[in-house]
């Protein structure tokens, strides 16, 4: 076991050396470059040389990817192009605003949906049951950005619950605990969003979860055994049950720190997603590489975390 | 848990409330598309967000004026040598910087010189080109532009090497100016690392920056000590929404101001409705279709004159636009003053198209609704861009159009950057593209025949590769003339001879659409896009 | 699923297809795409109007008896595109599952079955695989190749195959050591013959399920994309360009006919092949016993 583990630690390097390359190969063969959208007349190809010389733009590819790497190693992430700032610290505070949505969306899908889940399992084929299968598929058929705009047409603008974007009231000067719920008011909407769809795909999840531990044999005794109904599904079966479904948390966990460009593109919500769109738009190369390598650490260590929990409980996995 | 669900909702509505209350302190919010990128530094700024910022917190030596013209700004007096290479300019007493130095002509000769230093890497270097001195001073050989000189604290006077018709354009707004005490003391080649100092710009405009958050806002307050006087609006921000909320936001009072693009007579009828104000600022530029000029069939006039018959051009204006804007007809809008009158309207007319196709050969079978040239049917692939949502719908329309007399479109979208660069190149047969005109009404850079560089060179600015002996006489002309009536005519001939030629297929004018609350007043929008949002912004207040 | 003992004598095939029969959901789903599949592939002939005729006097009309979903935004009639962009959404979940199926299992195979050094490669790039952040690459992809129909399906396809592998892998790997294939290695039959004629075909079932859910996931992808300015180009009309077409806000609130039918078609599209998928799922899974 604790070979398996240490082995897909050190794995993670090579990987994300991987992504490393094919992101950054992939960026630079895109046609065009950080200053092909300048149409000033005034903008003069003399101009556009140098400007384009000092982010060593005519260096051969093999030649970028070594520079880069090479401060890479050592924490220097590069200067954004765009922004004119490192890096780092533009990951960060849109790394942020990333973190914030995903969890509080988690949470909520979670709290929401593994309840519902288990007492669908429970009440299988009755209509409580039926009402959630269908709302669960709804949930995972429906395209999110879509799922949004009604979101925003409806609560937002025909009833004038919610604020329509951003996260905070512009030039209202709040400040202390009025600034922290002003921008709880306006985290809402997106979060429902994310919500609504990760809720559907957990409570199928759970109920087939559940439902697969309901229908085994040690259930069976269990109830054989004279236990109350009660004492069965929470103690013991729902313990097992919700094994898999942690795992399949996690995973999620991974994915949503990724960003969901759609959603926050919606929401204008300054995020992975929406820095990750703009910078590929801009060709600014160094932000969209780091973002990737974010990216890809998250859900490598996520996945990793998942694995280490499906083996610990299912003793049957062996991992060679 | 009743308790807490009442709490909970009291203090949501309590501050959906404050939401709406906010909105009428003195603060003036603005709706932006695109977050400013945060390089506040005239010399460096190539993002037009970050100009919305550059040209708000710095100033130009002139402004352009209610009527159009170049009026004072920095600069109380102006004027020129007969023979157009020697530029001075007076500034006003009295003027400070936001840190409270006071503006000196010093500040003025750094400015422009700046872009001049041999460690700067921005993209303005070309503006001083006209400059005496300045390839002395780009090698490194002179310590400061000695073509700009200081004759005394609030006088500066510029010579250039021949007559130089731009002066007052060129140096006059191109330039906003900084203090040198701040940016003298970094190192030129270091100066865009300089992010704190970019993101604190110092200038002297009535309004000084004093936050940014990046993908968010900006805000500026008020400057006190403002050469015009101090503000009435305590502060001005600018926040980033994206386009499909932004009119919700407008609505509710969250923002008081977007730039819409294009607006439709709903949009229109609900932005009257809610007490806007809609204004169509004018803009020298025009919308165009390009057909590759280096390819045979697009060489003869009588086939982009026929093209320009087939495509139902009034039809965008009234449909696409809604009337917010106009057919054109060449570079001019109807609102310039080189606008020439009698121009071939080239009204949306089938038959017409296809007579003047027939004159140049090309041979169409009505049977078939093909149309043929050399025997082969006539193919060609237009290229465009994302993001302008009306020449996307042009792109559509035009390809019905073309069907219509026989010739087949493939359409192919790209990104701006990608098209533009393959479209300079001559790697093209047909493109839509939009261009600005100088306000000085110079079209050289676009028509002059010495700016043709080869096919597959993306560096030259007449990139149509037009070349026209009687328009590059016209515009050598143009170059050595500072007189404004001699200017107007010669550029109106120009106008009706592009009218005639067409090298390019003329389309549309727009207005750059500004939408804001009736509830502002005391602003008033020089006729000058892009370069009259801010308009003595000093003056503007709230009714309320 | 093949190797489980028999009792009733019927194959499981035949079993499964019973099973699924009484899932009313799924037959739902069955019979909705069904019709989908038919109105697409019938398109030119039941559709009233040209699919790109434009008439700019009827921009934004609502719907009429003569135009019974309005007009666009660009005066074409709706319900023609609508109709249309079945064939351009159901085209792209397809073919771009197509391709995640063809090389998820020729590489899950080949992985489960080979063991050691081919194994560990090839799931050492369905790791890097798997972790690149979708959209990112899918946006960096449409960037350099530009937007386009098989871009998308591409873009779909290679980047769905890793968990199929996954999947493969799993079940080869099961498989790997049972008596059936003992036998078969002991008769001398050579790997590529094994693999294909005896592994893959009892892997079926979870494919079967991953490709049904996978042409799901192609819809929304091709809507995801295309929203975004990605995928299907004009004229050619698809259910996510039409959506995106409603990005200005008036639209959204006025004129609901032009994006609410093609966001409904997503929705029920999807929605049915979700049902089938899972009625399926339930249906070839051995352990679950009705």
């Amino acid at each position: 076991m604790r070979k398996y583990l240490i082995r897909r630690i050190l794995i993670i390097i090579p990987v994300l050396f991987g992504v490393s390359i094919v992101i950054f190969a992939l960026i630079h063969l895109a046609p065009g470059d950080p200053y092909s959208s300048m149409i000033d007349p005034n903008f003069t190809a003399e101009d556009r040389r140098n400007l384009l010389e000092a982010i060593g733009y005519y260096d051969p590819l093999p030649v970028k990817y070594v520079k880069w790497l090479g401060r890479a190693i050592q924490g220097d992430l590069g200067y954004s192009i765009t922004y004119k700032e490192p890096v780092l610290s533009v990951i960060l505070r849109n790394f942020k605003n990333t973190v914030v949505l995903s969890l509080t969306a988690l949470a909520l899908s979670v709290l929401m949906a593994v309840p519902i889940g288990v007492i669908s399992a429970t009440r299988k084929n009755t209509i409580f049951d039926y009402v959630v299968t269908v709302f669960s598929f709804i949930g995972i058929s429906v395209p999110i950005f879509f799922l949004a705009m009604l979101l925003i047409k409806f609560l937002s603008f025909d009833l004038g619950l919610f604020p329509i974007s951003g996260m905070q009231t512009i030039g209202s000067g709040y400040s202390g605990f009025m600034k922290f719920l002003d921008f709880v008011h306006h985290l809402m909407l997106p979060v429902i969003a994310l919500a609504l769809v990760q809720m559907a795909q957990l409570m199928r999840y759970t109920r087939s979860s559940m439902l697969e531990v309901i229908m085994q044999d040690y259930i069976r005794t269990a109830r054989a055994k004279g236990l109350k109904e009660r004492l069965v599904i929470y103690k013991h079966a729902l313990r097992n049950a919700l094994i898999p479904v942690v795992t399949v948390i996690c995973i999620s966990i991974g994915y949503l720190m990724s960003g969901a460009v759609l959603t926050e593109t919606v929401f204008v919500w300054p995020g992975m997603g929406t820095l990750v769109y703009q910078s590929i738009l801009n060709r600014d190369y160094p932000v969209v590489v780091s973002c990737a390598l974010v990216m890809a650490f998250f859900i490598l260590i996520a996945n990793l975390i998942a694995d280490i929990l499906y083996a610990f409980i299912d003793p049957r996995i062996k991992y060679e | 848990m009743k308790k807490k669900l009442m709490l909970f909702s009291i203090s949501f509505l309590l501050i959906s409330g404050l939401g709406f209350a906010a909105g009428s302190k003195n603060v003036y919010r603005i709706g932006v598309f695109h977050s400013p990128t945060g390089v506040f530094h005239p010399a460096y700024a190539t993002h037009s967000y970050d100009f919305y910022i550059t040209r708000f917190v710095f100033e130009t030596l002139l402004r352009y004026g209610p009527d159009g013209k170049l009026e004072p700004n920095l600069a109380k007096e102006w004027s020129a040598s007969k023979d157009g290479t020697v530029f001075t300019f007076v500034l006003r007493d009295g003027i400070k910087f936001h840190d409270g130095t006071p503006l000196t002509a010093e500040d003025v000769k750094y400015s422009i010189e700046y872009v001049g230093f041999p460690d700067y890497k921005g993209a303005r270097a070309s503006f001083i080109n006209a400059i005496k001195g300045v390839k002395e001073f780009k090698a490194g050989k002179t310590k400061d532009l000695k073509g700009i000189k200081v004759l005394d604290k609030n006088t500066i006077q510029i010579t250039t090497e021949k007559t130089y018709s731009s002066g007052f354009l060129r140096f006059g707004i191109n330039f906003e100016i900084f203090p040198k005490h701040i940016w003298e003391k970094v190192e030129v080649g270091k100066a865009q690392e300089a992010t704190d100092l970019m993101r604190q710009p110092i200038g002297t405009g009535p309004f000084k920056m004093t936050e940014y958050v990046p993908d968010q806002y900006v805000t500026f307050t008020r400057f006190d000590d403002y050469w015009e006087g101090a503000p009435k609006l305590d502060k001005i921000i600018l926040v980033k929404t994206n386009r499909d909320t932004a009119q919700a936001q407008l609505f509710r009072g969250e923002i008081d101001q977007i730039y819409p693009g294009s607006i439709r007579k709903t949009d229109a009828d609900q932005f009257k409705a809610h007490g806007m104000v809609i204004s169509g600022v004018p803009r020298n530029a025009y919308q165009y279709m390009t057909v590759n000029l280096t390819k045979k069939p697009f060489q003869d006039k009588r086939v982009r004159q026929a093209i320009a018959h087939a495509l139902n051009r009034k039809g965008v204006v009234d449909n696409f636009l809604e009337g917010h804007g106009e057919v054109s007809h060449n570079p001019y809008p109807s609102t310039f003053w080189a606008h020439p009158e009698g121009m071939n309207e080239y009204k949306y007319s089938r038959d017409k198209a296809l007579e003047l196709f027939k004159t140049a050969g090309w041979n169409y079978d009505a049977g078939k609704n093909v149309m043929y040239l050399d025997g082969k049917p006539v193919r060609f692939q237009l290229k465009y861009s994302k993001g302008n949502v009306v020449r996307e719908k042009c792109a559509v329309l035009f390809q019905q159009n073309l069907k219509d007399v026989g010739i087949k479109i493939d359409l192919k979208i790209m990104e701006f950057g990608v098209m533009y660069d393959e479209v300079k190149k001559s790697d093209y047969e047909i493109a839509l593209v939009g261009q600005g005109s100088e306000n000085d009404g110079d079209l050289s850079k676009f028509y002059y025949s010495d700016f043709i560089k080869p096919i597959g060179d993306n560096s030259g600015s007449n990139w149509i590769r037009y070349k026209n002996p009687e328009v590059d006489r016209l515009i050598d002309e143009g170059f050595r003339t500072l007189d404004q009536d001699k200017r107007q005519t010669l550029y109106r001939k120009i106008g009706l001879l592009l009218n005639e030629e067409l090298p390019v297929i003329y389309i549309y004018h727009w207005p750059d659409n500004i939408v804001f609350t009736g509830k502002l007043k005391g602003r008033t929008i020089p006729p000058v896009a892009a370069y009259s949002y801010y308009y003595k912004a000093n003056k503007w207040y709230f009714a309320d | 699923m093949s190797l489980m003992t028999v009792e009733s004598g019927l194959s499981p095939w035949k079993i499964a297809t019973a099973k699924l029969k009484r899932n009313k959901l799924a037959m739902f789903g069955l019979f909705v795409i069904s019709i989908l599949v038919a109105l697409a592939i019938l398109a030119p002939v039941i559709t009233p109007y040209e699919r790109d005729r434009i008439d700019m006097f009827k921009i934004y009309e609502s719907p009429t008896s003569e135009h019974k979903l309005g007009m666009d935004e660009m005066g074409r009639d709706v319900l023609t595109r609508l109709i249309y962009g079945a064939r351009i959404s159901i085209s792209v979940g397809i073919v771009s599952t197509i391709i995640a199926v063809v090389i998820g299992v020729i590489l899950g195979a080949v992985a489960g079955y080979s063991g050691s050094i081919v194994d560990s490669i090839i799931m050492r790039i369905v790791d890097v695989f798997m972790c690149f952040p979708f959209f990112l690459i899918a946006i960096v992809i449409a960037g350099i190749l530009g937007p386009s129909i098989i871009n998308l399906m591409l873009i779909s396809g290679l980047l769905n195959w890793p968990s199929l592998t996954r999947i493969v892998r799993a079940e080869v790997l099961s498989l790997k050591h049972c008596e059936y294939i003992e036998a078969a290695k002991a008769l001398g039959l050579n790997a590529r013959k094994i693999i294909f004629k005896h592994i893959i075909p009892n892997t079926l079932a979870p494919i079967i399920v991953y490709a049904t859910l996978g042409i799901a996931r192609g819809i929304l992808i091709e809507a995801g994309l295309s929203f975004l300015g990605l995928g299907v180009e004009q004229p050619v009309p698809s259910w996510g360009n039409m959506l995106s077409a409603a990005q200005n806000f008036t639209t959204l609130t006025t004129y609901w006919w032009v994006w609410i039918p093609p966001g409904f078609m997503v929705l029920v599209t999807v929605l049915s092949i979700n049902f089938l998928g899972d009625g399926l799922r339930d249906a070839l899974d051995p352990k679950i016993i009705q």
